[in-house]
């Protein structure tokens, strides 16, 4: 893996297995994101870039099954590949090393529970030790100065069940306590903390009026309202690596630039790591600092932005910046069809459509490889053969 | 929650106009009879001859409107009319026939409520395995299943062939007990359960309850079966959702998921379906209570139902039975808005 | 021409087959995948064939008026004890009447309370439905408001109130089950119309030019047709379930009529025969319950079929 990478995805293979035939959706995916470094991943509707977002959580929905690949993360110094890992680790690393942030805000929001019991869940699932704690502090000193004996016994009571959840808050014997009518009450204490924490969350994702929010229900946010409260439940815990796929894709215009600002500025002040899916090449340019281009299912072209749109190697990079629309320009498109990952072209998938086919592109896909310095390019017309 | 609290005092407003709905179309029925046929249910063989003057004196030939408001005027007084088979009035036997019927309502709404929602959840959970199989097999059963004959064989095989089980009520030795004055057993709510209880007299209760097992049982194979289908149904729609998959981003391991998050959404259509519950339990009583010669309202309306019909029991007992599916349906509606924030505000 | 290109020309006509018919094909496909629903076909095309064939499998005595009265077996006699099963009366008699015909012609008594009682349900509710969901304004508040007054009774109590008042038979349970069923059919096609009136596919038919008409069949019916389809398949089996248990209570034809509901009813003296022998009566009990549970099981297993092969949305689950 290369050094100082959090995240590197090493030949990865996505198949659907659906009525009509196996997908191949992904078919050898390379990939590695720096420490504190924005990583677009851009490509058309189609060409695998979320199911690559999922599959770094193993989240990837049936009929889709992950056939083969190393997904390696760094965490605390080792390295650990993801995919071999069972469902309990993965369950304790998303959300708190590695988060996700879908398309449609309102979508991933429950709408019978409010803001506050949304990130609250987070917060309780991943910083436990840490709030719990805290309310454990605040409780021995109220116990301290109290002395009326029936408000001692209370308090001596919630405290034993809060020491019973720093050790394993998922125990039988607190779920039961919290169904029981009088008892349920010690859980107040915990949620006055954990409001106190989301609205200070919610103060640092820029919301204006974080009290009024952490009551709220989904669907009295506005959009860019509710992506900011998904932002925060994803930045919760200070994850290592976010994953956002097409956050600001159902936002309008100037909601869009706001979030996009909010992105950068949390991604200085944590140091997350972001890797940045879309199709929109725009918000590419502004926000990220390397760039992939993928298409039907594998990588095209890795590199630093400016060299990317300075320098375009692979064809169907070439195509897509061609076909931004300029005013002095005639409008130019690539020609065909995104094909049909059933039955995909032989060798390279981009072939039919590239003004640069060769013989050798019809028989062999081509490997991505480093052409220049930290340029990588996965075409035919580069490099040996 | 304001929301909440606006919400039930509209809802119980609008009750107002179907409830007079309710009425009017009970009545609407009863005037599908010539006054002559009504006429004819308030006199006797003896006193055939009066029925010109039974006419006059009940304004049975009078429009439509007037005789609505001296019926409407008589029912709010009480007065559901008399019941020949009985012998009694209607509102009566209604009174005293409610708590037998309750009593079985009471037992069979948690079997019912919970085993429904359980299998519903578990079969859409487990989908297309062997365990979703055999749910959606036997909710296919059990919702084929003529309820009257379903008893029927519950007879034959538990009491006829295994003898555990009798019908009716109570075994022969409970009811003696209850019946004797000298045993002073006070019938505090008509219930045998409670009252066995409340009289020192735990052997009763338990009389009671094995009585109940089999007409429970037929009850509530048929509404299981419907809970379940639905359950399921709206669980893999629950499950198809973004914040399902948002959920499990968080770190979620899927059995949290479920129970956290699919669940209460789940059950926010099921909620309505105890307004089917409710309307299948009544439809339900009538049948089970006459098989298994259960003395409460069902056997009642079914008794006054069999040809010759007595018409004031059944119209009685179904303008009853509607009054309390509508307080039934505002009971349940209130409870949606209290699950779905989302409802409170329309 | 080489076989490389004849495989890939039909590749390629496969492909682009006409969408109706693939996704027909993809039908029949989820159906055959389906053991349930091939039961629920195999059962219903079994009781057709009776009802086809009761002329020749169960023949009325010679002179008989009407098929549907059951006649006795032995001929002549009336009100007898139970007899067990037997060549003359293979499935045995109660009351005197011969079971067996009497479940063979019964068949087609329910086949005849179903169709009839769907149909008119469905006639009635589409019309004041679709009245309700194209007038909207006064006219809709006031059909939907005596929708929920009926609505507002359990199926059953209102219909044995309305067959009790018109006076017990066939036609009274008819009657009864579609006064009581039609509401919901008329609130569903209601709501499904409101529903795709507003969808954008029908804005865009109306930008493009489409008339009234065309708006109407093309693009509203056929996609609020599919929910009453699959609504009406899967209540069969509960109108058939709820004429019997109305007949079984006696609120339906006159004693003797070849009807499942009515049989189970002349069983209920006999579940139990005597100390020594308590299920000596078992065939009076079991044969009739049987077809109704069968009959209702099939149509079940098919609506249910129908569901999750004709919903749109989760065909391709």
């Amino acid at each position: 893996m290369k050094k100082d990478a959090i995240l590197s995805v090493d030949e990865l293979k996505v198949r659907f297995y659906t009525y009509e035939g196996i997908v191949k959706a992904i078919e050898g995916v390379n990939l590695f994101v720096r420490k504190g470094e924005t990583l677009g991943v851009a490509g058309e509707t189609g060409c695998g870039k979320s199911v690559t977002g999922l599959s770094i959580l193993n989240l990837v929905p049936s009929p889709g099954k992950i056939e083969d690949g190393k997904i390696i993360f760094s965490k605390d110094g080792k390295q650990i590949d993801l995919l071999q890992q069972d469902e309990q680790y993965l369950c304790a690393l998303r959300g708190k090393d590695i988060s996700m942030v879908f398309q449609e805000p309102r979508a991933a929001l429950n709408p019978v529970y409010t803001v506050e019991r949304q990130i609250g869940e987070v917060l309780i699932l991943h910083r436990k030790e840490e709030i719990v704690g805290r309310v454990i502090k605040q409780l021995r000193k109220d116990l301290e100065k109290e002395n009326n004996p029936i408000k001692r016994f209370i308090y001596k009571t919630e405290l034993g069940l809060y020491k019973k959840m720093m050790k394993n808050s998922r125990s039988l014997y607190l779920k039961a306590a919290s169904k029981i009518p009088i008892i349920r009450r010690y859980e107040h204490r915990l949620w006055k903390e954990i409001r106190k924490e989301v609205i200070k969350i919610l103060k640092e994702m820029e919301i204006a009026d974080p009290e009024r929010v952490v009551d709220a229900y989904p669907h009295e946010l506005s959009g860019g309202m509710a992506q900011r409260v998904v932002i925060a439940m994803a930045l919760a815990c200070n994850p290592v690596l976010l994953i956002a796929d097409e956050p600001t894709t159902s936002l309008d215009v100037t909601v869009q630039a706001q979030v996009l600002d909010l992105i950068r500025r949390l991604k200085e002040k944590f140091g997350s790591s972001i890797i940045y899916v879309t199709h929109d090449l725009g918000v590419i340019a502004e926000l990220c600092e390397r760039v992939a281009i993928m298409y039907a299912g594998s990588i095209c072209e890795v590199a630093d932005v400016y060299e990317l749109f300075k320098n375009p190697l692979h064809p169907y990079t070439r195509g897509l910046l061609e076909a931004i629309p300029h005013p002095d320009k005639p409008f130019k498109s690539i020609k065909g069809f995104v094909p049909n990952l059933i039955d995909p072209p032989s060798g390279c998938r981009f072939h039919p459509r590239c003004p640069y086919a060769m013989d050798i592109c019809k028989q062999i896909k081509p490997k991505i490889r480093e052409i220049k310095k930290d340029h990588f390019v996965a075409c035919h017309l580069f490099g040996e053969s | 929650m304001g929301g909440l609290q606006n919400y039930i005092i509209r809802r119980i407003i609008l009750m107002i106009p179907t409830l007079i709905g309710v009425t009017l179309l009970i009545f609407a029925i009863t005037q599908v009879l010539s006054p002559r046929q009504r006429a004819a249910l308030y006199v006797t063989e003896r006193t055939v001859g009066q029925i010109d003057d039974v006419i006059k004196k009940y304004h049975l030939d009078a429009p439509f409107y007037v005789q609505y408001f001296i019926w409407i005027k008589e029912v709010l007084h009480g007065n559901l009319g008399w019941s020949k088979k009985f012998t009694s009035p209607v509102l009566g036997m209604i009174i005293s026939r409610a708590p037998a019927s309750i009593e079985l309502a009471m037992v069979a709404t948690p079997v019912i409520v919970l085993s429904g929602i359980f299998l519903g959840k578990l079969a859409a959970v487990h989908r297309d395995k062997a365990i979703d199989h055999i749910s959606r097999a036997t909710s296919i059963i059990g919702w084929s299943l003529p309820s009257f004959w379903l008893g029927i064989l519950l007879l034959a095989i538990f009491y006829s062939g295994l003898g555990w089980f009798s019908p009716g009520r109570l075994g022969d030795a409970a009811t003696l007990y209850v019946t004797n004055p000298s045993n002073n057993f006070k019938t505090y709510t008509g219930m045998f359960t409670i009252d066995g209880l409340l009289n020192g007299q735990p052997w009763i209760t338990l009389d009671a309850l094995s009585h109940m097992i089999l007409p429970v049982v037929s009850l509530t194979v048929q509404i299981v079966a419907l809970i379940v289908r639905v359950m399921r149904s709206t669980m893999l729609e629950v499950l198809g959702k973004g914040y399902i998959s948002a959920a499990r981003a968080k770190g979620l391991n899927p059995k949290e998921v479920v129970n956290k998050h699919a669940t209460r959404n789940a059950l926010l259509p099921v909620v309505t379906l105890a307004g089917m519950l409710t309307a299948g339990l009544m439809n339900g009583v009538v049948i089970t209570e006459i098989i298994f010669r259960y003395p409460g309202l069902g056997q009642f309306a079914a008794t006054c139902a069999v040809p010759p019909s007595d018409l004031p029991g059944v119209l009685g007992f179904a303008l009853f039975a509607g009054v309390l599916f509508v307080v039934a349906n505002l009971v349940v509606d209130i409870s949606y808005a209290y699950l779905d924030p989302r409802i409170r505000l329309g | 021409m080489r076989i490389m290109d004849v495989k890939s020309r039909l590749k390629e006509i496969r492909r682009n087959m006409d969408p109706t018919i693939k996704e027909m094909k993809f039908s029949l496909h989820r159906i055959k995948q389906s053991p349930l629903s091939i039961m629920g076909i195999a059962i219903l095309l079994f009781f057709t064939a009776i009802a086809i064939g009761a002329p020749i499998l169960a023949a009325p005595p010679e002179g008989w008026r009407d098929p549907f009265k059951v006649p006795p077996y032995p001929p002549g006699t009336l009100f007898d004890y139970p007899r067990p099963p037997c060549p003359g009366a293979p499935f045995g008699t109660v009351q005197g009447y011969n079971i067996y015909y009497a479940c063979i012609w019964g068949t087609i008594t329910a086949f005849r309370i179903g169709i009839e009682v769907v149909a008119g349900t469905l006639l009635i509710g589409i019309v004041i439905g679709s009245i309700s969901a194209y007038y909207g304004g006064v006219i809709d508040e006031i059909l939907m408001r005596f929708t929920d007054i009926i609505i507002a009774f359990p199926g059953l109590i209102l219909a044995m109130a309305i067959v009790a008042v018109r006076g017990p038979s066939m036609d009274s349970i008819v009657i009864a089950l579609i006064l009581v069923g039609w509401p919901s059919y008329a609130r569903v096609i209601r709501s499904e119309i409101l529903k795709v009136k507003t969808e954008d596919y029908v804005e865009a038919a109306k930008a493009i030019g489409c008339s009234d008409f065309r708006v109407i069949t093309r693009h509203i019916l056929p996609n609020s047709i599919y929910t009453i389809i699959i609504m009406a398949s899967l209540d069969i089996g509960a109108i058939v379930l709820s004429a019997a248990a109305l007949s079984f209570l006696g609120l339906g034809p006159p004693s003797g009529y070849a009807d499942w509901g009515q049989f189970i009813n002349f069983s209920r003296p006999y579940i139990y025969k005597s100390a020594q022998d308590p299920l000596g009566y078992w065939w009076t009990w079991t044969i009739p319950g049987i077809f109704i549970f069968t009959f209702v099981l099939g149509w079940n297993l098919l609506g249910d079929a129908f569901r999750d092969i004709l919903d749109p949305t989760i065909r391709r689950r």
